[in-house]
């Protein structure tokens, strides 16, 4: 059964079209990520699954239901916008939205109490708020998506605003929800992120599906098409119009985008003949960074 | 149902906490036990009433006559002594006593009727040291004058009997033009119950709408309303906040009642222990009053409050969300304005269409049913009109709520609200 099933999904507003007819599958118990630039019509996606939107056309099914108030309970959603009520405590706002989301209040603020000891915040239950750090308050947010256990665990932008302390914290929990079996749908921009945990992906712009399934599929369908080089001397010796598409350079570093069917040796060669000292040459994948600025600016084109 | 509760009971607590709700639930017992306090005192001051008289009747058999004509009480404004005492021929020793009595406070006013009264060779000497007992000036030269002419009418033998009762005072008798009743003390409270309960539906519609309108604002800024209705239904979220912020506005009225109730109470016995004759402003509520006022409130109240929530979900601003509040402020306050049509003849054709007009009737009708009885049918049918309007109000409310949470932004112009009322 898919976790969630979107069919032929239209949504706009006044003059704008968010998302156009968009089908897609979500599997159980994986990791997925929403990729897109920005206004690609992620966020809307999302705030339709959680019902939060109603869509204008076509269907949305979670866990093989279609929305309705029960499925809002399978459902832990972290937003995007985030923020709290800022004159509520810790513990008081995890209860309330533990019991929002079905839970007995009383069992909703003994697992807010695990959660905080866990999250570091089990000193600061009765703290308000508006005396947190914002970290700290997308850390209670989190709290609040996974309180009651949902199944599908939907995070809008996870890491944004978090040192990479907590947001290791955090990418281990998720990394725990799903060996529990929950589905989760990610959100982002950082593709590091992505190719780190994500099992599938749906690269979506302007409101469509540019191009979805599994990652290291996706990833194998461009071959070792990218040569990673590490060099000290002229750049000059890239210039191969027959050979190189595109070059990405990371300072040190640089992802060389090869033309199909061209010969990587070409660019060794070039390399070896103007005096560059190569320290490293490797043919790889193309990089997710790469396969979506790609298909991005194609469609932009 | 279960989640509505959830809001309500979030909504209630975090809401009755605040400072802001604290003191102005104490100021209004404090303010108005302060005013009791004074008006005791003002209230035995001026109006006469609880004052003790010594008449020294140098005439003989006259005093008599005018501490009756003085202890009758005639109207409901007319003021009477707490006790008139009479001595008949006083010797001089009593004179002497009686005007130290007034000097040390003993007694608030000294009436002396010398011996050629009668003759008109002299005339009567009131000595009053205190408002209070000036205040009997008008009534003690009436009731002297008419002691008077009657002694002398009386002097006269049988044609002066006759004349006696030609002369006979008719007097006049208060009967208020409505009711047919006769006119008692709830007359003058109950004009001012009608103006004190008129100010007050004003005053906590606009505060407590106001208070919906930023609480919808608060969660619309703080992104708080994307988790909420990820859980919740949009129209549950507003019923559940529109009904707790009811439930405060009921709690603080209910304090209020309740301790300015036993204000008023115990201020009666205190100002008999320590003050007697004095009298205590009374309230009598009658529990019918009481009963429309809850109801007319409601009534409003849910009208405006849905109206102020849909206001506060349009705006994102506070300079957006005051002129947002404006229309509604200005309809709240046209009742206010409309109070001295409702107060002149509550019974006018044009007070009773106004108490029936939607968006009117929750203050005017209230003021009405204060001031006097409707007929029942015109209550029923304010309150019919007004229930069907709030229904109507907060499903377009509710629909603009719906939209208008998840917006951030710019403020929509009316055709884009239009658009939003087909959305959903």
């Amino acid at each position: 059964m898919e976790a969630v099933n979107l069919e032929n999904v239209k949504k706009s507003y006044d003059s704008f079209d968010a998302v156009r007819s968009l089908t897609m599958e979500i599997k159980e118990g994986a990791v997925f990520g929403l990729l897109g630039p920005n206004g690609a019509g992620k966020t809307t996606t999302l705030r339709m699954i959680v019902r939060i939107l109603i869509p204008d056309e076509g269907s949305i099914r979670v866990l093989g239901k279609p929305l309705s108030e029960r499925t809002q309970e399978l459902i832990g959603y972290l937003p995007e916008e985030r923020g709290l009520y800022r004159h509520m405590r810790l513990l008081e706002i995890l209860r309330f939205l533990g019991a929002l989301k079905g839970l007995p209040e009383a069992e909703a603020e003994r697992r807010a109490r695990i959660w905080l000891d866990r999250l570091g915040l089990g000193d600061r239950t009765n703290d308000e708020i508006h005396n947190l750090s914002r970290g700290m308050q997308q850390k209670i947010q989190f709290i609040a998506a996974v309180i009651h256990r949902p199944p599908l665990v939907i995070l809008d932008e996870p890491f944004t605003g978090l040192d990479p302390v907590n947001a290791a914290v955090i990418k281990d929990v998720m990394l725990e929800l799903r060996q529990q079996g929950a589905t989760i749908i990610l959100s982002t921009h950082r593709m590091d992120q992505v190719e780190q945990m994500c099992d599938s992906i749906c690269l979506m712009n302007k409101g469509q599906k540019l191009l979805d399934g599994d990652l290291k599929a996706i990833k194998r369908s461009y071959g070792n098409n990218t040569v990673r080089m590490e060099f000290v001397g002229d750049p000059a010796f890239m210039q191969l119009p027959d050979t190189i598409e595109r070059t990405n350079s990371y300072g040190e570093m640089v992802d060389i985008t090869l033309r199909p069917g061209a010969d990587a040796q070409q660019i060794l060669r070039s390399a070896v003949e103007r005096g560059v000292q190569v320290r490293r040459f490797e043919l790889i994948e193309p990089p997710l960074n790469d396969i979506f600025i790609q298909k991005v600016s194609q469609r932009h084109a | 149902m279960r989640k509505i509760w959830l809001i309500v009971k979030r909504e209630y607590i975090t809401r009755v906490r605040t400072k802001a709700f604290i003191l102005g639930t104490l100021a209004l017992p404090l303010i108005s036990g302060a005013i009791l306090v004074v008006s005791i005192f003002l209230s035995g001051g001026t109006s006469g009433n609880g004052a003790r008289i010594v008449i020294l009747d140098e005439v003989g058999g006259l005093g008599s006559a005018v501490q009756k004509a003085l202890m009758q009480k005639t109207s409901p404004a007319h003021p009477v002594p707490e006790a008139v005492h009479v001595v008949e021929k006083p010797s001089e020793q009593q004179e002497m006593y009686f005007h130290a009595q007034l000097a040390t406070d003993e007694i608030d006013g000294l009436l002396v009727l010398p011996k050629g009264l009668i003759k008109g060779k002299a005339s009567a000497r009131y000595h009053a040291k205190h408002m209070q007992a000036l205040a009997l000036l008008g009534p003690i030269e009436r009731a002297v004058s008419d002691a008077v002419i009657v002694r002398r009418l009386q002097a006269e033998g049988e044609r002066g009997r006759a004349m006696e009762n030609m002369f006979r005072l008719a007097r006049v008798q208060l009967v208020t033009s409505s009711s047919g009743k006769k006119e008692d003390d709830s007359s003058e409270t109950n004009f001012a119950i009608a103006i004190i309960a008129g100010m007050v539906l004003y005053m906590t519609l606009i505060v407590y709408g106001m208070s919906t309108m930023h609480s919808v604002m608060e969660e619309k800024s703080t992104r708080m309303i994307e988790i909420l209705v990820s859980s919740i239904r949009p129209f549950d979220l507003l019923a559940g906040k529109i009904l707790s912020v009811g439930a405060v506005a009921l709690t603080q009225y209910l304090v209020w009642a309740v301790t300015v109730g036993v204000l008023f109470a115990s201020a009666a016995s205190v100002t008999a222990m320590v003050r007697p004759g004095a009298t205590v402003p009374s309230i009598n509520l009658s529990p019918m009053l009481l009963v429309y006022l809850v109801v007319f409130f409601l009534a409003g109240y849910f009208l405006y409050s849905a109206l102020y929530a849909a206001a506060g979900a349009i705006v994102s601003t506070d300079e957006e969300a005051r002129q947002a509040q404006m229309p509604l402020t200005l309809m709240i306050l046209c009742s206010f304005l409309l109070f001295n049509v409702i107060l002149n003849d509550p019974n006018s054709t044009l007070s009773v269409v106004l108490s029936m007009t939607p968006f009117l009737s929750p203050i005017l009708m209230t003021l009405r049913v204060a001031m006097e009885t409707p007929p029942l049918w015109q209550i029923v049918l304010a309150l019919a009109f007004s229930i069907a309007t709030t229904i109507y109000v907060i499903r377009i409310s509710a629909k603009i709520y719906r939209v208008g949470i998840l917006m951030y932004g710019k403020r929509p112009s009316i055709k884009e609200l239009r658009r939003w009322l087909r959305y959903s």
